[in-house]
């Protein structure tokens, strides 16, 4: 996650995009149905990164899926609200225990070298995911100990512990199927080979890649295009233009270029995505261990007044850990949580005998627009009555301070989310959770209450609902705003209205109408 | 002439050296850690301590600095620490032409409008002419490449729609598209140059036109074009060149803003997504590449001087 962090931090771009479609029988967003598809055009896609490689067990970053899910089916998929939805399984299901998860392969599904997509090479792949060189989907996969092909069409995974959250991970980059042939070959890297609905046919980094329809999908009717070329442009502004110029059909703008969009006439549609900048406090320092004194930070900060000045308006003010459109977010809470009240800030504090005594030092990423969030946030709370200082340090300082070691304060961050609501609730609040700087649970209840989310079957949704309760009361996370995005688009592009919540674009049922 | 250039690229080992340890201490002077870049999602202690042994980092750091040279010296500047099939030296290679495409259509845009206009400044001194090309030059040395870049966008791309406003297709791939791709981003880079050009050029051939043998060259009733091109160049053009060989360090500094306007997939995009990433072997790999290309450019312009003035031989 923290790489995640790190590329947003950096990058500042990221993960975004996406769009509408289906996925795996997700529903199709947009309107796909009333105007036929020109099945043999050309799609140009502006985007601003290409994977390192094309090994999907390698990447880190989720905003990667872009490029490469195209190419690479997963053994599952989700749907817009983030769900798990069939995928290369049509079929996933825990034992009575939960201590195994049984999937079983569709027919007809075709890897790009012509093989089958059957048991046997699910086995292949997460044996390699998990034991391989340099795989970073090992971590996520580590709950499982044994892979056993029950039939052609039967795998078997037996768990160390419940893990509700794999199938979610089984439908990312984790659960990505490589052809078998080239699983451990070098040429992966730069030739990828799955099962996707596209093949490539060009691949230069961090400039184009071109796919090709492969006719052998499984679900090749609702591939609506027959060539995707998708140029890489890191520039936002680089990107608008060549939209402008015609060289592109369609591509996205983040919170701070879309105003040059609208004013250059382009339509706009911004949306809120799963990111979200935040503080992140550890609650082993000090007053921040007290709840009054987190709350009322929560109270004291003018979100309006930051999305305003900092995101140029284009952002939401949501404080969940999750937002409004993922099946983790608890609708029951009143929204906004925390309504901006000086006041009661004040009253909180003086409460808990703190009136101008609480005092803390953040230390933030020199880059993206952390300081000028940490300016203002720190402004609003010096009119409660918080002293809150900042100093900034390099990603990778703040990472090894705060997040590894604990040693600092608090840091502010952009968390674009993960796989699974276990997982990101995992990182955020357990005591090996690579985002809690303090490394211990905030009360020992969220032990249990965490532990209740990773048991799969019909009350894990609720589980997850009473935990995000717990979280928002206890004031564990500061989120301050939801960054959005906007697709913009040529009219005869359909099918990529929406952005679903893993901001993936799975160029099913979009294209370009005749 | 050969004892000359020996001479010179003698000159040049204690440079290239000197670069290569400020390059290699990158390692060391860049803050932030690499390891815990690459450790992915879940980073642990235990994790990053084994990227730092994979990466080599433990070793002593006169062993590493050898190493590196020693890879160097055959062309070998490692791996980007994100891995991947493509060695560093391969990722220059693929972005190099890039660079080298925008550089001879910068200086192609110098020398076909710069050349012609400060003749024609030198030639027409004190006419409106000269008043004019003084004045162009003037705003087009202030006006930064970026400004020229995106004005040119807006235009020629944007509402004209003449020329593509981004992208970079290989002359192998197609030599059209290549070409066209190349118009704005070498005029946006080239415009500076050739004021600067234009400017020293018509200083240096206003001198020379005023001397003794290029008055008999013109009293031995030579044609004014043969005049200026085989008696008055030869020597007013010492000055430009000197110009011109400067120019390409600016080039090079340049094509990373032009690049990222132009969504060219050149060094300076490789470069500055390993500033980002902390990707030090891509950014040593880079670095040496770029002090390369400049040693060589100015060794070039030396050469040329001995060409066009036989006393710098000695």
């Amino acid at each position: 996650m923290r790489t995640r962090i790190r590329s947003l931090l950096v990058i500042g771009v990221a993960a975004a995009f996406a769009a509408a479609c289906s996925s795996g029988g997700a529903s199709t967003t947009g309107d796909t149905t009333t105007t036929p598809f020109d099945r043999n055009a050309t799609l140009r896609f502006g985007f601003s990164v290409s994977p390192t490689t094309w090994d999907p067990h390698k990447l880190a970053q989720d905003y990667n899926n872009l490029a490469i899910f195209p190419v690479y089916d997963r053994i599952l998929d989700t749907d817009p609200e983030g769900k798990v939805v069939a995928g290369l399984a049509n079929k996933w299901e825990f034992g009575p225990d939960g201590l195994t998860l049984t999937l079983t392969m569709r027919d007809g599904a075709k890897f790009h070298d012509g093989s089958a997509v059957d048991a046997a090479s699910v086995k292949a792949n997460l044996d390699a995911a998990i034991s391989g060189q340099g795989m970073l989907a090992a971590p996520l996969l580590k709950v499982i100990s044994d892979v056993t092909v029950s039939d052609p069409k039967t795998v078997k995974l037996t768990l160390k512990s419940q893990a509700a959250y794999l199938p979610s991970v089984l439908a990312n980059r984790a659960g990505a199927l490589v052809c078998p042939s080239v699983l451990t070959a070098a040429s992966l890297e730069t030739q990828p080979c799955g099962a996707g609905p596209f093949k490539v046919t060009l691949s230069r980094q961090n400039d184009r890649i071109v796919y090709e329809r492969f006719e052998d999908y499984w679900n090749v009717k609702d591939v609506q295009i027959k060539t995707l070329e998708m140029t890489i442009q890191p520039a936002e502004a680089t990107r608008l233009s060549s939209f402008q110029s015609g060289q592109l059909d369609a591509t996205y703008m983040n919170a701070a270029t879309i105003d040059s969009a609208k004013r250059a006439g382009v339509a706009v549609d911004p949306q809120t995505t799963f990111t979200w900048y935040g503080i992140f406090v550890n609650w082993s320092k000090g007053d921040l261990g007290n709840p009054a004194v987190r709350q009322a930070i929560n109270l004291a900060i003018d979100r309006k007044s930051i999305i305003d000045r900092l995101s140029f308006g284009y952002a939401s003010d949501y404080q969940q850990p999750f937002p409004p459109n993922y099946f983790a977010h608890n609708k029951d809470l009143k929204s906004p949580y925390w309504t901006y009240d000086q006041n009661k800030a004040k009253e909180l504090l003086a409460g808990a005998g703190l009136t101008d005594k609480v005092s803390f030092t953040c230390e933030l990423a020199n880059s993206n627009a952390f300081p000028d969030i940490a300016a203002a946030v720190q402004q609003q709370l010096a009119a409660v009555g918080i002293k809150m200082n900042y100093t900034t340090a390099t990603n990778q300082a703040v990472t090894q301070n705060y997040f590894i070691e604990g040693k600092t304060d608090c840091t502010f961050g952009a968390y674009s989310g993960v796989t699974d609501p276990s997982l990101a609730l995992q990182q955020l609040l357990a005591p090996d959770g690579s985002l809690n700087g303090s490394h211990k649970w905030l009360k020992p209840e969220f032990q249990a209450m965490y532990e209740a989310t990773l048991r799969p079957g019909a009350q894990r949704d609720a589980a997850i609902h009473t935990m995000v309760k717990s979280v928002m009361e206890e004031a564990a996370v500061i989120p301050l705003f939801y960054p959005q995005r906007s697709y913009i688009a040529k009219p005869k592009v359909k099918g990529l209205e929406k952005f679903p919540v893993d901001t993936t674009t799975r160029f099913i049922n979009l294209g370009l109408a005749q | 002439m050969l004892q000359t250039l020996l001479r010179r690229l003698v000159r040049l080992v204690p440079t290239l050296i000197l670069v290569s340890v400020a390059t290699f201490s990158l390692t060391y002077l860049v803050p932030g850690d690499p390891a815990i870049t690459l450790a992915g999602d879940a980073p642990t202690p235990e994790r990053i301590a084994e990227i730092r042994a994979d990466l080599g980092l433990h070793r002593p750091v006169i062993t590493q600095y050898f190493d590196w040279v020693g890879g160097v010296v055959t062309g070998d500047f490692g791996h980007s620490i994100y891995g991947g099939a493509d060695t560093v030296t391969d990722l220059i290679v693929q972005k190099l032409p890039v660079d080298i495409s925008l550089a001879i259509g910068g200086l192609l845009v110098a020398l076909l409008a710069g050349v012609p206009l400060g003749i024609l400044a030198a030639v027409r001194r004190g006419s409106i002419v000269d008043r004019v090309v003084t004045a162009f030059t003037s705003v087009s040395v202030a006006l930064p490449s970026y400004w020229i870049a995106l004005l040119l966008v807006l235009l020629f791309a944007v509402n004209l729609r003449w020329l593509p406003a981004s992208g970079y297709t290989p002359p192998t791939e197609d030599p059209v598209a290549w070409a066209r791709g190349l118009v704005l981003p070498s005029i946006a880079i080239g415009l500076a140059m050739t004021a600067e050009i234009a400017r020293q050029l018509r200083t240096a051939l206003v001198d020379v036109l005023d001397q003794q043998y290029v008055r008999t060259a013109r009293a031995k009733g030579l044609r004014g074009w043969v005049v200026i091109g085989k008696h008055a160049m030869k020597n007013a053009a010492i000055t430009p060149l000197t110009i011109l060989g400067l120019q390409i360090a600016s080039i090079l500094g340049g094509a990373v803003i032009i690049e990222q306007i132009f969504g060219l997939p050149g060094l300076g995009q490789l470069a500055i997504e390993a500033v980002l990433q902390r990707d030090i072997p891509v950014i040593q790999g880079v670095v040496m590449t770029a002090v390369l290309v400049v040693v060589v450019c100015n060794l070039l312009v030396d050469l040329s001087y001995i060409w066009l003035n036989p006393r710098a031989r000695r």
